[in-house]
């Protein structure tokens, strides 16, 4: 038997503005990536080829469930359009689906189960159809040809499906399997007593209290007099500081929770809080009290910063006359206009005030002038402050519109030049994320000095766009 | 690069083979825009293709562009998953139809007319 897990991006939304650092499909319930829940119920059913169809982005998914062979699986996966329904899905990959029956989950839902459980037999006696569903998604047998099965009598093994449509949801189903059935999935961490969960590397003081249930996850910190418990699911990387008290509260990867804070029935991740039993949101803006725990990349922007700032230093020196010069001369002729602007200068919406250059190539001296880059001037200044790179993406108004183009654009990182000049991919079209996307991916000294290179030969011998 | 072609009704199905990349997007463009006139339905089956950088990708997006209309069309199939990787590296999967078989590919044209 084969699986096929079918998931659209918009039923998602709703977790984006909560966990927008996350892929969405990899929230974890429990401690648990969601995908994995899906994954392990459908080896109990036997299946062993398992394909994820989404238009989500796979990226990251991929890179945590790999090709499924820590399960002795093979996992894949196929990416779909924004607009192709489960009709398109199953046609699209046809290949996969034919020769064995499918199980298909539909939509963004839990399913309930239990490991103990032998659902082979059960499900392969099935008919084909829809064995569960729920308002927000459904599992179904498709049989083809079909077959007739008989449908379960009195000895139907576990199997429900509930919804999956706010953080309360994720509290609520968390806390649940915590607290009343860790013995029915597969949880990550050590634990002798299914009340006590605990991961890799947990630095635990003597003076700080774990009450169970608790499920803690890998390299966490829980300082002095903390008292963590009844009912904490604390994730990965998080610290939690002296004479905190976290009661039926859920703390997300990455989190950093503040001295004496005290936490019940709540969901945190970074600075954010929701409340688990109305849904409110609040962000708070105190570091000391919630913040996000940043891994820097120290090396790759070590080295790309000291790049940018000698680069940029000379180009300001060596240019600085010539700069004086025609942009008097061009000024007289007209030929020499600028205009402010207002653009994103990081994927986190920071916006700063830059002058934009335009020059009118006609004539000698404006020919000389733009091949000595000097419109690109004034923003040399922007990369010896920070706030920009020699190459990079090109640079975005900051309007709203562009704002949403961040949300899903987290390696945006504005430069004076951009990779698609370097391409000379016409910067109109919407198509430069692409090349864009392509170079940031591949971002290292060689590399954009290389297209740095190609972006100013551009400039010298301007190309017809095919 | 080879280009191996084949018709499956009045779908033209190509195969390329190693690399797609700056050094031979253009030619490979032009063998493509030689076998096949506007707006039509072209499948380009992936599976053989070794590498596929920015080049390769403006070139396919090229013809999709090229052959996008009321009747034609571009559906590739058969990604392996370095170049189903770089697609979705650049979020130039929204764009494509990517099927895991030639022959529904070709299929999905009639579909479409239907």
């Amino acid at each position: 038997m084969k699986a096929l897990i079918f998931v659209k991006a918009k039923e998602l939304d709703w977790i984006k503005p909560i966990f927008s650092n996350q892929h969405l499909l990899l929230i974890k319930i429990c401690n648990k990536p969601y995908l994995e829940y899906l994954v392990d119920f459908a080896i109990l059913c036997g299946c062993r080829e398992i394909k994820l169809v989404t238009d989500a982005g796979i990226g990251e998914v991929e890179t945590l469930l790999d090709d499924g062979s820590r399960w002795g699986i093979k996992l894949s996966y196929a990416p779909i359009r924004e607009t192709d329904n489960l009709e398109d899905a199953l046609e699209k990959n046809s290949g996969f689906c034919k020769g064995s029956p499918l199980l298909l989950f539909k939509g963004f839902f839990f399913l309930h189960y239990d490991k103990n459980t032998e659902y082979a037999d059960f499900i392969k006696d099935l008919p084909s159809g829809e064995i569960k569903s729920c308002e927000t998604g459904s599992l179904s047998l498709i049989k083809s040809p079909v077959r007739d099965g008989h449908l379960p009598g009195s000895n139907q093994p576990l199997l429900e499906a509930s919804p999956l449509t706010s953080a309360t949801d994720i509290h609520t189903l968390s806390l649940d399997i915590l607290t009343n059935n860790s013995n029915r999935y597969v949880l990550p961490g050590y634990s002798s007593d299914n009340q006590t969960f605990i991961g890799q590397n947990v630095i635990i003081t003597k003076k700080s209290q774990i009450i169970p249930p608790v499920i803690i996850g890998n390299q966490v910190q829980i300082h002095n007099n903390a008292i963590v418990g009844p009912g904490a699911i604390i994730g990965s990387e998080v610290i939690i500081d002296s004479n905190c008290r976290i009661v039926e509260s859920i703390v997300f990867d990455k989190t950093y929770v503040g001295e004496h804070l005290e936490l019940r029935k709540k969901l945190i991740a970074g600075n954010l809080v929701v409340n688990s039993e109305d849904g409110t949101l609040v962000r708070l803006e105190d570091d000391h009290l919630l913040s996000q725990v940043k891994i820097p990349s120290f090396r790759i922007t070590f080295l790309h910063r000291i790049f940018n700032l000698i680069n940029a230093l000379l180009a300001v020196l060596i240019l600085a006359v010539p700069y004086i010069l025609f942009s008097s001369l061009l000024k007289s002729q007209k030929k020499w206009t600028t205009r402010e602007r207002t653009v994103f200068v990081n994927s986190d919406g920071l916006t700063k005030d830059l002058t934009e250059t335009k020059i009118q190539t006609s004539g000698l001296g404006a020919k000389l002038a733009s091949i000595l880059l000097l419109d690109r001037y004034p923003l040399l200044f922007s990369v010896l402050n920070g706030s920009l790179i020699l190459i990079g993406s090109r640079l975005l108004e900051a309007e709203k519109k562009n704002l949403k183009v961040l949300e899903d654009y987290s390696s945006y990182r504005p430069g004076v030049f951009s990779y698609a000049e370097a391409e000379t991919w016409p910067e109109e079209n919407a198509e430069w994320e692409i090349v864009e996307r392509f170079h940031l991916a591949r971002r290292g000294l060689v590399h954009d000095n290389i297209m740095l290179a190609k972006a100013i030969i551009n400039r010298a011998y301007p190309k017809e766009n095919e | 690069m080879k280009i191996n072609k084949k018709t499956i009704g009045d779908v033209v199905v190509f195969k390329p083979e190693g690399r797609l990349d700056a050094s031979n997007a253009s030619s490979f463009k032009k063998n493509i825009a030689d076998e096949t006139p506007p707006e039509s339905k072209i499948v380009i089956d992936l599976s053989d293709l070794e590498f596929l950088d920015s080049s390769g990708i403006g070139t396919l997006i090229s013809i999709h562009r090229k052959c996008s209309g009321k009747d034609g069309g571009l559906k590739f199939v058969c990604l392996h998953d370095r170049i189903r990787q770089i697609l979705e590296l650049t979020r130039a999967d929204r764009l494509f139809d990517i099927y895991d078989d030639t022959e529904t590919a070709a299929r999905s044209f009639q579909r479409k007319q239907t």
